[in-house]
């Protein structure tokens, strides 16, 4: 087991290579300067190229790329934030916090909803209660956060008066943003498990729990969920990948400090140490949930725990 | 089934109960402890000579006081010095207040104030603003007085010490944080530093041993909100006491909320659709006047910023020193005389060009709006909308036809504009992105450096303000107003044109 997971770990070194070049390459060819950003437009021609040479942008691409990998590598530091210059490490540390709490009630929201909504759609299929909350989830699926967000500060902020519609510093001000983060991924999560537990609900080892009399409960609950899991448990690895790098909306539309807002603000200023860092947090995230989660597999289904050893 | 209700009452009950539990810790009640203000962008530092960022300036306003400073309507005033004096418009000496303190306790000395002079122009980001000022001529004859000379006369150098840029910091505060200074700032303003959560607040207090009127509140809090729906929610709902930026769409709300109230005020910017004076198609004036002439800037202005500001007439806006725009209506739109100088300018059918702007709404509208216009004279627009650094590096190339740009001051001298945009040494990355060339202009523009203010000098810039709009290298859209949202009872918030603002003197009715 932990030579498998160590393996994966190392894994995880040519992905950070593999993006952070992608990501480089990609900066490099979109059009705009960043000590321009930097400076604005009335600074003095002459103080921009200054500046250019010593931030050494000026140097051939491969040289700056060859580094950024030997500090990221050797010193384990991303670097200074063009535009702040502060380390671009201590920055995402910072903007982390909000991002990966937001994310951690999202998904226990699509949890708690979800898989309940999930296994009941399923054991009544076709039902009332069965249509109405697939139509739902499909609207979840369509429906944008930006909008959802805003209707949800109409009605609790504006009309009830009851939440707040910015920050995130208490509990009340959490509820919003991951209600409105979480609605995707609670219609994501119900219709994974309303079909994942459809096919188990069919198989023989269920008739035949029920033919040796065991409550229906139980059948559902321990014979069919256990079975259907893994599905489950692969597409909430996803959302929650997702949630910790797709936020953006959500954090600026409910002003929150997040990690998708500095991303996207780093882009536009053409602010490469940190677009890299942040990209490296996301992918570095993303890795990680996938461990967990197939981690996770070994526990839900004994047979897979074969190959780890 | 009795048992199910019963149970799902109970579910209900619970759940509106933990909501209210939780709205209850916002506070919506008046507190005069406390002012929180609404702010649409961070700041990216908090030390003056690190940056120009008017996000940054209006948090720093707060903790910093310059040598002069200047009021809503652009007069300057002292601030830190008692007194100032020139006798060749070329030496400038400052006395300073006695007895004035810095947050960390030291006293305020000249060399204070040399050292944040040195600060300012060694550094890239803000030294164009003191260009003329000789870093070797700084001087402190005393603990109290303070001296810089010009390497060449430069009317607009006490208007340009008035910017965020050359407010005073303690010289030990900043040698002791080293590197960590824009993090730690220290000044002699009314409120002192206490917290910067990044993208989330930025926290200050009441600084006792402030030299002016003690604010009557103890803590202010600036608070991060991008989307301007929200600050004005805040806003609305008692979240903030101050928003700033109301978008122009949210005015009215404002205006017909009767526990809100508005503060505006017009800024130094003006929104202009540049022509690009090097394409052959735009390199006759007659062209170029017949663009100006078929545009209805009125129409404009009405459309995309609903009363908001108001259309241009002048190259640079009323707030400016010299500003010719309250002498003259904006261009005349005459359909008839546009074709016909088209006609004389060899263009009978017209021709085809692009609009370009970056993602703005406010600039992709107008230059909608302005296709039209020019359609009735023959030339056929694209709109072209570009993410703002790639439209950037196309006007330093000169590879626009016509663009959408907005140019806000440094300062209230004239020069702080006309020089970067319209001189021809500044072509391209100086600021000329029409690259316009015109003798005469380059003339006038040195001439007006160079004169002290007065009725001379004032001249030479209704002159060369004429002359720019008689050869028309761009079309002046808009000048710009900042608006400003707030509670009913705040009272004596005191805006500046630069676009930062001072909330210290604030009361609550």
């Amino acid at each position: 087991m932990s030579k498998y997971i160590l393996k994966r770990i190392l894994l995880l070194i040519p992905v950070i290579i593999g993006v952070s070049f992608i990501v480089f390459a990609l900066l490099e060819l979109s059009p705009g300067d960043p000590v321009r950003n930097i400076l604005g437009t009335n600074a003095d021609p002459k103080e921009v190229e200054a500046l250019r040479e010593e931030m050494g942008l000026n140097d051939p691409f491969l040289v700056r790329y060859g580094r950024f990998l030997k500090n990221m590598i050797i010193n384990r530091d991303l670097g200074d934030s063009y535009l702040t210059r502060t380390p671009v490490v201590d920055e995402i540390f910072m903007r982390a916090k909000p991002t990966v709490i937001l994310a951690a009630l999202s998904i226990s929201v699509a949890i708690i909803l979800g898989i309940p909504i999930g296994i009941i759609s399923a054991v009544k299929q076709y039902s009332i209660f069965d249509n109405v909350t697939m139509v739902i989830a499909l609207l979840g699926i369509c429906m944008p956060v930006f909008w959802l967000g805003l209707l949800l500060i109409l009605l609790f902020s504006v009309k009830l008066g009851l939440l707040p519609s910015s920050g995130f510093n208490s509990f009340s001000q959490m509820i919003l943003p991951s209600l409105a983060l979480g609605a995707q991924s609670v219609s994501v999560i119900t219709r994974m498990t309303r079909s994942s537990m459809l096919e188990v609900i069919r198989s023989d080892h269920i008739r035949t729990a029920r033919a040796k009399g065991q409550k229906e409960n139980v059948v559902i609950l321990s014979h069919a969920l256990g079975n259907a899991l893994i599905p489950i448990l692969t597409t909430i690895g996803t959302q929650f990948g997702q949630l910790l790098g797709g936020a953006v909306m959500t954090e600026v539309i409910f002003s929150i400090p997040g990690v998708g807002r500095l991303m996207v603000d780093s882009i536009k200023m053409r602010d490469v140490p940190m677009v890299l860092g942040c990209i490296l947090f996301v992918a570095v995230s993303f890795a990680i949930v996938n461990l967990v989660v197939d981690i996770l597999y070994s526990f839900v289904d004994p047979r897979i725990k074969s190959k780890f050893s | 089934m009795k048992k199910k209700s019963l149970m799902i009452v109970a579910i209900v009950l619970v759940l509106s109960m933990l909501l209210t539990a939780c709205g209850g810790s916002k506070s919506t009640n008046v507190s005069t402890d406390k002012l929180t203000v609404a702010t649409s962008s961070d700041a990216t530092t908090l030390d003056p000579a690190a940056q120009n960022d008017s996000f940054a300036a209006n948090i720093m306003a707060q903790i910093y006081d310059g040598l002069v400073e200047i009021d809503q309507d652009g007069n300057v005033h002292e601030k830190l010095a008692e007194s100032y004096e020139t006798t060749d418009n070329l030496t400038f000496t400052f006395h300073l207040k006695k007895g004035v303190k810095f947050h960390n306790g030291e006293e305020l000395k000249a060399s204070d104030v040399k050292f944040s002079f040195e600060r300012a122009l060694a550094s890239p980001a803000v030294s164009h603003i003191f260009a003329d000022i000789d870093p070797n001529s700084l001087e402190t004859p005393d603990d109290y007085t303070f001296k810089f000379t010009l390497s060449q006369p430069y009317a607009g150098v006490i208007s340009a010490i008035c910017h965020p840029a050359a407010f005073i910091v303690s010289e030990k505060a900043v040698k002791e944080a080293g590197d960590n200074y824009e993090t730690h700032p220290v000044g002699t303003g009314a409120f002192k530093f206490v917290s910067w959560k990044k993208a989330y607040n930025v926290v200050l207090e009441r600084f006792e041993d402030y030299h002016g009127t003690l604010p009557e509140f103890k803590n202010l809090e600036f608070r991060v909100i991008p989307e301007g729906t929200n600050r004005l929610i805040e806003l609305e709902t008692g979240g903030v006491d101050i928003a700033m930026d109301i978008t122009p769409n949210d005015v009215k709300k404002v205006e017909e909320n009767d526990k809100l109230k508005l503060f505006r005020t017009p800024d130094f910017g003006t929104l202009y659709m540049g022509i690009n004076t090097q394409k052959e198609q735009f390199s006759d004036p007659r062209v170029r006047q017949a663009i100006a002439h078929a545009i209805d800037l009125e129409a404009i202005v009405e459309a995309v910023w609903k009363g908001v500001g108001n259309a241009a007439s002048a190259p640079y806006t009323s707030t400016l020193k010299y500003s010719i725009a309250k002498d003259r209506e904006p261009t005349e739109v005459d359909i008839a005389k546009a074709k016909q100088l088209l006609a004389d300018a060899g263009y009978p059918d017209g021709f085809s060009c692009k609009i370009t702007t970056n993602e703005r709404q406010e600039r992709i509208d107008a230059a909608t709006i302005m296709k039209e216009d020019l359609k009735q004279i023959g030339i056929d627009v694209t709109v072209e909308v570009l993410e703002w650094s790639a439209f950037i590096e196309k006007l330093e190339k000169g590879e626009t036809d016509l663009f959408m740009l907005a140019w806000i001051s440094d300062s209230p001298d004239p020069d702080m504009v006309v020089f970067p945009c319209f001189h021809s040494s500044m072509a391209g990355p100086g600021g000329n992105y029409p690259f316009f060339k015109d003798n005469i202009t380059d003339d006038l523009i040195i001439e007006g450096r160079r004169t002290p203010d007065g009725p001379e000098r004032e001249k030479i810039y209704r002159d060369l303000q004429e002359r720019i709009m008689e050869m028309v290298p761009s079309i002046f859209i808009h000048n710009s107003e900042i608006i400003i949202g707030a509670k009913n009872n705040i009272e004596n918030l005191q805006l500046t044109p630069f676009g930062y603002h001072r909330f210290y003197p604030v009361t609550f009715k």
